[in-house]
């Protein structure tokens, strides 16, 4: 309300146009009705000004003269009534003989009021005379076209005014705006000058650098100076940049706060030029992403530790969306699989690509199975060929998620490279195979060594006596006491030596084993999972050919189990010297009469020579380069000691060779 | 009197049949079960030979051996093993053993080497004397005439062994001359075999 009621007396100034303007038509008022004053007067309470007056001869007002209201002017009614009024002869009229201009000799007045647009009175527009003046009563049409003319004026001023204040108000509500939306940003914002002066600095400098936006203003190159001295470069070649070719890119620096404390600022400027087109420096924005540079750290931190663990426990990860068949890996998983991260167009389609083509059944099967059915998990070993030819041995094991309908929509797992598990437990196996025939060969050479000792004992003294014998029977000094006696010592000397070689062969006769009942061809199964891994390595091929059911044999299964494993490596060693499509061996079980089964290997390797096949099973004797040739004797003692045979024949069209044995049903 | 043939081996069946083989071939043989039976006999004195078996408990034939030799306790020695090797015969006969029979030999084997080792003894037996003998008259000479022999058996002239001692020609001569008669050899060449034969050295030897 006061702010109206300041408004509503405040009226904008008459300008200098005005006023001249104003002042030719009264001097042409007063020259046409004739009068000797025509006056514009303006109220000002509590006075009453001349605002105009006419330059006309004998016109009694100066131009700025003031009375006092409330004299009974004429003007005063005029304004009271915001009338037209004529007073033709104030003298013969009681009402206004005693007026304030009848002093001055006026005694004629014709008077219309002026009034603002607003309602609020200017003043009036007159004319005043000494005398009665009719032709001024004529004009009075004449005064009246006047004061529209001066109101207009008036109106025109008053919208002047009006609009000028309305720019003025918007303007300041717009610079208000602006301050609001400036000092309010929570980023760090200013504008540089072209010479480097700070134009504008938002207040918000102070919450993120701990100085002030004045210290700023006060001193531009804080801006650089805060910056950590490792990270000035970047922010030197920026500006560099920007200098040369100013465009829109973001940095990241580290600044050091007022208190110490480091944080990290995302900056970015842009160039801003003026209306035409002139460089008007940069505007800045710079954000304090400390926050979120923490939990990039972290979780950079915690993702390199996690490509770490993968990396050295050659275990990957990958995350199937089965929806859109997106399949996302880790980057183990492209090292084992021999790829390029992105070479990979990862589908599940490019996945079995990736594996191995016999395996690829059995993969798909596995995948299905866990797709179809919530309680089968996924688990299977495979194999993976890289894009170089060499393959690897992997287990993948993955969880299905499935949705309220039943269908599986995603699914997650791991991938392990287990090829060197796979062969550190081959080497294993070899190594413990080949300490326990060392073992038994080494036995048996000390045996040998202790056999022969013992055996030259007796040797000697038989020798001895028979030379002795003939010495005597050639010398003819022969005592046939004497002859009786070497003849006897000589049988005894002889039993000894039988006697020892006999307790020999007792010792090396194998202590006895527990023997169990078990079908032949869990037999075979079980040297197959054993020996599963060297014929993956190797690339062979193994065919089962089992007679069902099983026949059972009564063994000492470690034994069998050694004479399987050594037929096996054999025919492995055989073929594994072929192109992959020969490297082929048969296990084959069949039931023979009477009541015995046989075991067949099969290989299709180059085969034998019948003069070394007659020796095959000869203690030490070898046809490989490595290898003590102990083998194939131990196994046919082992088989001969089961009651069984064995024995070895050429393949029909020469392709390999076939190892059989026999053993007794239980 | 007969070479004797002292066998020492572990098994009493060996023991008896090459006592025999040996008896037939002439020669006198004792027999002993282990080399500490051996050690207890008395000293022989006469021609004769071991044939020691290697491998047998306590002493070992290659440790008797060592134990002989060090007692100065001269009989040379024909092994015979059952499980010998080539490391340790090589090792015996540098230690002056005869031969080294592997078990079971023929007669003859060992018959030639057991007549080798007692030709060796005999030999040993002669030089042994011939030694002893030497070195008897070497204990005539005096300090000086023993060091002036050192010089005679380099070949020096009396003129430059003089001169080396720092004494007349003529002194040399006489010292010379009474070597030469106390030693009862007729050449200086017989003097030089004398001397090797019991180790004597030349002063620059020294």
């Amino acid at each position: 309300m006061h702010d109206r009621a300041v408004k509503a007396s405040k009226k904008p100034a008459t300008t200098d146009e005005f006023i001249a303007k104003w002042q030719r038509i009264v001097d042409l008022m007063a020259r046409t009705v004739g009068v000797p004053a025509g006056l514009i007067m303006r109220v000002d309470p509590p006075q009453i000004e001349v605002f105009i007056s006419s330059a006309t001869e004998g016109n009694p007002y100066k131009q700025g003269e003031r009375t006092d209201l409330n004299t009974g002017l004429y003007c005063e009614t005029v304004m009271k009534h915001r009338t037209p009024l004529l007073v033709p002869d104030a003298l013969k009229d009681p009402q206004w003989k005693h007026n304030p201009d009848v002093a001055l000799g006026m005694t004629y007045y014709l008077g219309f009021p002026l009034v603002w647009p607003d309602g609020e009175i200017f003043g009036t527009i007159c004319v005043l005379d000494t005398e009665e003046n009719l032709q001024a009563s004529t004009y009075k049409d004449l005064l009246y076209e006047f004061q529209q003319i001066i109101e207009g004026d008036l109106r025109i001023m008053s919208y002047a005014a009006a609009r000028e204040q309305l720019v003025r108000l918007e303007l300041e509500e717009a610079e208000l705006a602006y301050r609001i939306i400036t000092d309010f940003t929570y980023d760090w914002e200013y504008w540089v000058n072209p010479d480097e002066t700070i134009r504008y600095m938002s207040s918000s400098a102070e919450r993120i650098t701990g100085y002030t936006n004045q210290q700023f203003i006060d001193n531009p190159a804080l801006r650089w100076e805060i910056i950590i001295p490792e990270d000035r470069n970047i922010w030197d070649r920026h500006y560099e940049q920007e200098r040369r070719d100013p465009r829109f890119y973001e940095i990241q620096f580290r600044i050091r706060r007022k208190d110490g404390e480091i944080r990290w600022i995302e900056h970015a400027c842009q160039p801003v030029t003026g209306p035409r087109g002139e460089f008007w420096g940069l505007r800045v924005s710079n954000r304090d992403i400390t926050a979120r540079k923490e939990v990039e750290e972290a979780l950079r931190r915690s993702e390199q530790s996690l490509t770490e663990a993968q990396r050295i426990a050659h275990l990957g990860n990958w995350d199937w969306d089965i929806v859109t068949d997106e399949l996302r890996w880790s980057n183990e998983v492209y090292r084992i699989f021999g790829l390029q991260p992105r070479e990979f167009g990862a589908t599940y389609e490019a996945f079995l690509a990736s594996v191995h083509p016999d395996d690829r059944d059995a993969v798909t099967k596995a995948v299905e199975e866990s797709l179809a059915d919530p309680h089968t998990s996924y688990s299977i070993e495979h194999r993976v060929i890289r894009p170089d030819g060499s393959e690897r041995m992997v287990h993948e094991r993955g969880e299905v998620t499935f949705d309220e309908t039943g269908k599986a929509v995603h699914m997650i797992g791991t991938i392990h490279d287990i090829t060197e598990l796979k062969k550190a437990e081959l080497e294993s196996y070899r190594a413990r195979r080949e300490l326990l025939r060392m073992e038994r060969v080494s036995s048996m050479g000390e045996l040998t060594a202790s056999l022969a000792h013992e055996l030259n004992q007796p040797l000697t003294a038989i020798l001895s006596n028979a030379g002795a014998a003939l010495r005597f029977l050639q010398s003819d000094r022969l005592d046939p006491g004497e002859l009786r006696e070497i003849l006897q010592d000589i049988i005894n000397d002889d039993k000894r030596a039988g006697d020892i070689i006999r307790s020999v062969r007792a010792m090396l006769k194998e202590e006895e084993r527990e023997r169990e009942a078990i079908p032949i061809n869990n037999m075979l199964r079980g040297m197959f999972s054993l020996f599963h891994s060297e014929a993956v390595i190797r690339n062979i091929e193994i065919e089962m050919d089992l007679v069902d059911p099983s026949p059972v044999v009564r063994v000492d299964t470690v034994q069998i189990q050694q004479v399987l494993i050594n037929l096996a490596m054999n025919a492995a060693e055989a073929v594994s010297r072929h192109e992959p499509e020969d490297r082929k061996i048969v296990l084959q079980t069949r039931p023979v009469d009477p009541g015995a089964v046989q075991v067949a290997v099969r290989d299709f390797g180059p085969g034998i020579g019948e003069k070394k096949l007659a020796r095959i099973f000869d203690p030490f004797f070898t046809t490989k380069r490595s290898g003590l040739g102990m083998g194939l004797s131990i196994s046919r003692s082992i088989i001969e000691a089961h009651g069984g045979r064995i024995w070895v024949e050429n393949n029909p069209d020469n392709r390999g060779v076939t190892f059989y044995f026999e053993l007794p049903v239980a | 009197m007969k070479p004797a043939i002292f066998i020492i081996d572990d098994d009493a069946s060996v023991r008896k049949g090459l006592s025999r083989l040996l008896r037939s071939a002439g020669f006198a043989v004792e027999t002993f079960a282990t080399a500490e039976q051996f050690l207890e006999r008395e000293h022989y004195e006469g021609i004769g030979c071991l044939v020691l078996d290697v491998r047998m408990p306590g002493i070992s034939g290659i440790d008797l051996q060592d134990e002989l030799s060090k007692a100065d306790y001269s009989m040379p020695i024909v092994f015979i093993t059952g499980h010998g090797n080539i490391p340790m015969s090589v090792q015996a006969m540098k230690k002056g053993a005869v031969d080294f029979l592997a078990k079971p030999f023929d007669d003859e084997e060992l018959l030639q080497a057991v007549s080798a080792a007692i030709k060796k003894d005999t030999e040993g037996r002669a030089e042994h004397a011939a030694v002893l003998d030497i070195r008897g008259r070497l204990e005539l000479l005096t300090p000086r005439e023993y060091e002036i022999l050192r010089y005679v058996i380099t070949g020096m002239l009396n003129k430059q062994i003089a001169y080396e001692l720092g004494i007349s020609e003529k002194t040399v001569k006489v010292h010379r001359g009474r070597i030469m008669e106390k030693l009862d050899v007729g050449s200086v060449a017989d003097l030089v075999r004398l001397a090797e034969k019991v180790g004597i050295t030349s002063p620059t030897d020294n």
